[in-house]
């Protein structure tokens, strides 16, 4: 969830222009400069590349933050990217699940 | 187009440091960094399109080394991952999915360091992330990590988070330590404290900010298992004994919904490795790392490595081993001899700051090594490698099939061999296999990287 600080320690931060992107086939509002993941994570979405059957273990989500776990990998506009590194543009088309793009993780 | 002497991969401390120290002394420098803006993990920035109300001392300190490598004779390519390098300093980088090549004369490592994490029933849910991650969400793009946080690990990272997450209105249900040093600690008693009272108001600084928060700090304490079905919902935790092994009957379980792990940090070795560089293994400094002289030469000449790439040091250690790499590099290249007295005087100041620092480095290691314990969070149903989704009873088969060593067990279940080229899983892999086969974990070395050290694709590969 995205909080704005009331604490003088962090900085207040204006984001970035308001731009729409495509998650799991949901139109999303999100804001230029906001990593993948971190719209993920304000809209509540963290469990990515989900397979039926496998219990209490997902097979993806965000783990190290920095691009070294390839956890959080997920398909963007038809290739896979890290959530963590790639920022969100207008019109971008993200799928965090396999079943979104025909992959099978 | 400025001739490319030097390239020094990384743009944190310590490769910015070398960098201006390189071009200072008038060599043509490539500083070569995988991520959208310079600075690495200390100097992490906001992204361009934010507008931050003020800037941070941090901050100011980075921008002022950000403006220093703006000068002609540095060539700034971000984005740019390099994926190979040989003894000969042939290296491979990706940029933007093209593919780019370069044969400088001298090398810097500076390839920085990652959370280190360990595994433990349920570590692979959603919500369990590392200490670095949940401070990158909150820092650098004002997003939390869940509502209800639970902090386990061990240094004063962790005090740094939990710090972080109050003051972002996030509720922290507890903060476990697993070391017990700081217990016995007389701050007045230490050599290596001396010069780093910056350091201990900081610390001190969140401890105080967790008290007023009512946030438990609890030293001598671990998570055992992460509770949740598709996500976590909570977690069991144990007291630890001074080895970090769970004492029985000690558990508790605490409601969350988020659970950030942090034992430490581990260096991007895999270069040096990959360049044929000797190792060396020291624990203390997060496991193998390439021997160095007081230069920052590694065995291959021509190939430097510098801060917490190259063995954990902190941010300090890391200029000062940036700035004596580079500079010592700029005179190789130069052809002046690195062996008389001109470059002995312009290193003795940064010797002695090195050695400042070392003994910093020195005490870090001796409060938060993690113990042997670290090994024994696992059942057999625990994960030990992500990628491949191979578990301990697999490592556990391939140790009783004969594999002794972090190689051969990989060869046998695909450990390590997924993306993230082990980085996460090497040293849980090596720590297991020692326990399991009652070898040392130097014994069973460490896993082998072979290019490229992240993916590409065969198109990209193939250079379309």
């Amino acid at each position: 969830m995205r909080f704005e600080p009331s604490n003088p320690n962090l900085p207040q931060v204006k984001r970035g222009s308001p731009i729409t992107l495509w998650i799991d086939g949901r139109k999303i509002a999100a804001f230029s400069g906001e990593t993948i993941a971190a719209v993920l994570f304000a809209e509540g979405l963290r469990l990515y590349r989900h397979q039926e059957g496998k219990t209490a273990v997902s097979l993806g989500g965000y783990f190290c933050g920095m691009g070294v776990c390839y956890g959080c990998l997920v398909s963007v506009d038809g290739l896979r990217r890290r959530a963590c590194l790639t920022q969100v543009k207008d019109g971008m088309i993200v799928y965090t699940q396999p079943s979104g793009y025909g992959g099978s993780g | 187009m400025v001739e490319i002497d030097i390239a020094i991969i990384g743009a944190g401390p310590a490769g910015l440091n070398a960098a201006v120290a390189a071009a200072d002394l008038g060599a043509g420098v490539a500083l070569i960094d995988g991520y959208e803006y310079p600075g690495g993990q200390y100097f992490r920035q906001f992204p361009q399109e934010f507008r931050v109300s003020r800037l941070t001392d941090r901050y100011k300190q980075a921008e002022d080394l950000f403006a220093q490598i703006r000068r002609p004779e540095i060539t700034y390519r971000q984005n740019s991952q390099v994926w190979n390098i040989d003894s000969d300093l042939n290296l491979d980088f990706i940029e933007s999915s093209a593919l780019g090549h370069l044969k400088p004369k001298a090398v810097i490592l500076a390839t920085g360091a990652y959370d280190r994490p360990a595994a433990f029933p349920g570590w692979t849910l959603p919500g369990v992330m590392t200490v670095g991650a949940a401070q990158i969400l909150v820092k650098a793009q004002r997003v939390l990590p869940g509502r209800k946080i639970l902090i386990a690990g061990s240094g004063p990272i962790l005090l740094a988070l939990g710090a972080l997450l109050v003051w972002a209105g996030a509720e922290v249900v507890a903060v476990l330590e697993a070391s017990q040093a700081m217990k016995r600690f007389n701050p007045l008693s230490v050599s290596g404290i001396w010069g780093q009272s910056d350091r201990l108001k900081e610390g001190w600084e969140f401890l105080r900010t967790l008290r007023k928060a009512n946030v438990p700090y609890r030293q001598g304490w671990g998570i055992r298992r992460a509770l949740g079905v598709d996500a976590v919902q909570g977690a069991a935790c144990t007291r630890l004994d001074q080895h970090w092994r769970p004492i029985p009957g000690s558990e508790e379980q605490i409601t969350c919904d988020t659970i950030c792990i942090g034992y430490g940090f581990l260096p991007k070795t895999a270069l040096s490795c990959l360049a044929g560089a000797a190792q060396i293994y020291r624990p203390e400094q997060g496991g193998w790392v390439p021997r160095r002289d007081n230069m920052m030469r590694t065995t291959i000449p021509g190939l430097y490595a510098a801060g917490d790439g190259a063995g954990i040091g902190g941010a300090g250690l890391s200029a000062a081993e940036g700035r004596i790499a580079g500079t010592a590099a700029a005179y190789e290249v130069s052809g002046k001899s690195q062996n008389g007295p001109d470059l002995e005087k312009l290193l003795a100041g940064l010797w002695k700051t090195w050695d400042s620092e070392k003994k910093f480095q020195k005490l870090f290691g001796e409060l938060y090594t993690p113990g042997p314990g670290i090994d024994e969070w696992v059942d057999g149903e625990t994960i030990i490698c992500r990628c491949e989704r191979v578990d301990l009873k697999a490592v556990d088969q391939a140790v009783r099939m004969g594999a002794s060593n972090v190689d051969a067990v990989k060869g046998l279940t695909r450990a390590g061999m997924g993306a993230c080229q082990g980085h996460i899983c090497g040293r849980i892999l090596a720590g297991q296999i020692a326990r399991l086969s009652g070898r040392g974990v130097k014994e069973v070395g460490s896993l082998s990287p072979r290019p490229p050290v992240q993916p590409l694709s065969i198109g990209e590969a193939a250079g379309s």
